[in-house]
């Protein structure tokens, strides 16, 4: 085991799964010499050259397709969107063709693609550059959804990604790049899809919670000890595939369940996951299952006004002591 | 406007009726006094006429529904007559029953531990039946972890487990025994109207009333040869009839054992009516020989029969099986020596009448061959002691001893 932080633990994955397999390879807008923005590629071209850790013009539409092209070529390429908010530029390549090509090609060609990137709020990047995009992906069939809370997840979920044959969107967070977590050092270590993570075990509700929110709720889990509730808190790691077996069993415990995210609440996954759980564990439910999200607002520049749309720690604990009727 | 058919009341305590069968399909013609249904009440099935001639437009309630009385069951108009408004208002008076809100999770518990959630007040927001209303109905069964892991294992539902561990806890021997395969299944019998009456009857007169029985053996030498006379006659008199006849006569002399016992005091009653019990297939049903003291034999055996017959069709008009002062009830004819009846509320007491048996008995110290009877009588130790009793049954063996006397 070694501590690092959540940003190293990527790029000592990208380094390893690079030295393991010569058809790895990563590009995007500024990932040599730079590094990546977010230094997620800082050092590579040095050991890779740049061959191998290529920048590309700032056109996430061509960056994306190109990585199609070499992905259905044969080599795994590994494409780094500065913003996952630019996915939208680049919507009909992801959507229209990585997700759809190696079905419509009966099988025939494959897309081991990962587009990964940064996404959500914490730095006052307005609008464009904070949102949440998961539930766009979640939509159409054929592209996988990653979103790792902790270094450790993000190094084990990113070796599956790269050795995965279908295409794979691998979301980050830029609040969770410089958090420190103990990452094993084995360069075979992998977190397989649709594995939900039991954070913490508890009897009376569930939270499933993302990203920053597996913290959050967390802390809340702890408040709520000292008024007698148990919650136990899950980290789906990936949207699709979803883990519904980990869900279902701990409703069928709690009969309560809680999902917060930082996605828009409309139409955001925790609608898909609370469906889920009224479709599956009805007879288990003793309170409608309540889901917290961003409100329907556009994420302002302004941290104060930021931090204001996206649900509070709280609202989370307001919502388990409701589903649990206190 | 379609003419409304609506439940009947036939008799003065029917608060509802249950439809057994209609006897015309909707569009068909009907004609005024013609049957039309045939309906249970609490007591009897009978068949109701049509009210009105006319097309049955419609039949609103179906066959088997229980319906209360004065509500509309069908429509009777001209063919093609528009029947909405009818219907509507129909729809308007049945009471829509409260709709129990309670989660899913309460739901399922409760139907796995055979909770009536009407019973459950909801403690979660606007009465919502939660979880834990459930738990509570029935505290969770008190197990131990070895009975609890052995259930899970074998799959065995420990919901209708009944502890034998201390305080009534659910032990791994009481988990494996639950386990054994069920025994056959038992039928289900649904009680119908006149099972119902006779349950509720039968138990309000054990419930409320002190009964105790005396027995006595009654020589019928005179009486089966009084009947033989009669017969000879071409008049068939029943052990009943002339029971009937003995007994209203004896009740005329002890009036307290024609008397109920209600809140202002005990009523005698001047009138006389015996009612006599009648087996049916479904049940019981008492026919009432109205001033039975009043009545010679043959008037008594022509009624009798007349509402014997009737009984067995179901024929019975409510009035004819109420209001009796005193029954008699007879299973010589299923080779019952004696036995004890149980009091038809409000009367003061019933005559169980045995088998007539050639017995051996002593007359003037010698050994003769007589046909004897056992009587058992039942009373209200409420409203009549043992010694009146016992004179009451004592004079009625007399009486049956010595017809001429009923002269």
């Amino acid at each position: 085991m070694s501590t690092k932080t959540y940003a190293v633990a990527i790029r000592d994955t990208l380094a390893e799964e690079m030295r393991r397999d010569p058809a790895v390879f990563v590009m995007g807008e500024d990932v040599a010499e730079q590094g990546g923005i977010f230094g997620c590629t800082r050092d590579l071209y040095r050991e890779f050259s740049k061959d191998r850790v290529r920048n590309t013009p700032i056109s996430e539409a061509a960056l994306v397709g190109a990585g199609i092209g070499a992905a259905s070529t044969g080599m795994r390429p590994v494409v780094e969107l500065m913003y996952m908010d630019f996915t939208y530029v680049a919507m009909d390549q992801i959507l229209n063709q990585a997700a759809k090509i190696r079905y419509m090609f009966g099988g025939r060609a494959r897309v081991p693609l990962v587009i990964r990137g940064q996404q959500g709020i914490g730095r006052g990047n307005a609008g464009q550059h904070s949102q949440s995009v998961e539930a766009f992906f979640m939509h159409i069939p054929g592209i996988k959804v990653a979103m790792p809370s902790t270094p450790a997840d993000a190094a084990g979920l990113l070796r599956t990604a790269i050795r995965d044959d279908n295409p794979v969107l691998f979301i980050e967070h830029k609040a969770l790049y410089a958090v420190k977590g103990e990452v094993p050092d084995d360069p075979e270590y992998t977190v397989p899809f649709g594995s939900a993570r039991v954070v913490r075990e508890g009897r009376d509700a569930t939270v499933i919670a993302t990203h920053l929110y597996v913290d959050k709720a967390l802390r809340v889990a702890n408040t709520l000890m000292k008024e007698g509730i148990s919650v136990e808190v899950i980290d789906p790691r990936t949207l699709i595939p979803f883990d519904e077996q980990t869900i279902l069993k701990s409703v069928a415990k709690t009969h309560r369940a809680v999902v917060i995210h930082e996605a828009h609440k409309n139409a955001g996954p925790g609608a898909e996951i609370a469906a889920t759980i009224m479709e599956k564990a009805f007879d288990e439910l003793d309170a409608p299952v309540l889901r917290l999200g961003a409100k329907a607002c556009t994420l302002p520049f302004n941290l104060g006004l930021e931090n204001a749309v996206v649900p509070q720690e709280s609202e989370l604990l307001d919502a388990v002591r409701r589903v649990c009727y206190r | 406007m379609a003419y409304e058919v609506i439940m009947p009341k036939q008799g003065l305590q029917m608060t509802e009726g249950t439809i057994m069968r209609w006897l015309a399909h909707e569009g068909e013609h009907v004609e005024e006094g013609a049957a039309l249904f045939e309906m249970e009440t609490d007591k009897l099935t009978i068949t109701i006429d049509a009210p009105r001639s006319g097309t049955l437009i419609k039949i609103l309630r179906g066959e088997g529904e229980t319906v209360p009385i004065t509500q509309v069951i069908a429509l009777i108009g001209d063919a093609g007559e528009a029947t909405e408004s009818a219907e509507t208002k129909v729809a308007n008076e049945q009471v829509p029953a409260q709709r129990i809100v309670a989660t899913p999770a309460a739901r399922a518990l409760a139907a796995r531990r055979n909770i009536d959630l009407t019973a459950l007040t909801g403690s979660g927001p606007a009465g919502r039946i939660i979880l834990r209303d459930v738990e509570a109905a029935r505290g969770a069964p008190k197990i131990t972890p070895l009975a609890a892991a052995v259930a899970r294992a074998q799959g065995v539902d420990i919901s209708g487990i009944a502890g034998t561990g201390p305080g009534g806890k659910i032990m791994k021997d009481d988990v494996l025994s639950a386990k054994e395969p069920a025994a056959p299944r038992d039928t289900l019998v649904p009680i119908t109207g006149m099972r119902r009456t006779i349950a509720d009857n039968m138990t309000a007169s054990l419930r409320e009333m002190a009964q105790a029985s005396i027995r006595m053996k009654v020589d019928m030498t005179a009486l089966t040869a009084l009947r033989e006379e009669f017969r000879a006659r071409d008049i068939r008199l029943s052990v009943n009839d002339v029971f009937v006849r003995v007994v209203s006569h004896a009740l005329r002399e002890h009036p307290a054992m024609n008397a109920s016992l209600t809140p202002e005091g005990i009523i005698q009653k001047r009138a006389v009516h015996i009612g006599i019990a009648v087996a049916l297939e479904q049940g019981l049903i008492v026919p009432v020989i109205r001033s039975a003291d009043t009545l010679t034999l043959p008037e008594i055996a022509a009624q009798s029969s007349d509402l014997i017959a009737r009984a067995r069709r179901g024929g019975l008009s409510p009035d004819e099986y109420r209001g009796g002062t005193f029954t008699i009830t007879n299973l010589g004819m299923f080779d019952v020596d004696d036995f004890v009846a149980i009091i038809n509320p409000p009367e003061c007491a019933i005559l169980a009448l045995g088998k007539i048996e050639r017995t051996p008995v002593v007359r003037d110290d010698a050994i003769v061959i007589r046909p004897v009877m056992t009587m058992t009588l039942t009373y209200d130790h409420r409203i009549v002691d043992g010694a009146p009793a016992a004179r009451f049954l004592q004079r009625i063996k007399e009486l049956a001893q010595n017809p001429g006397l009923l002269l």
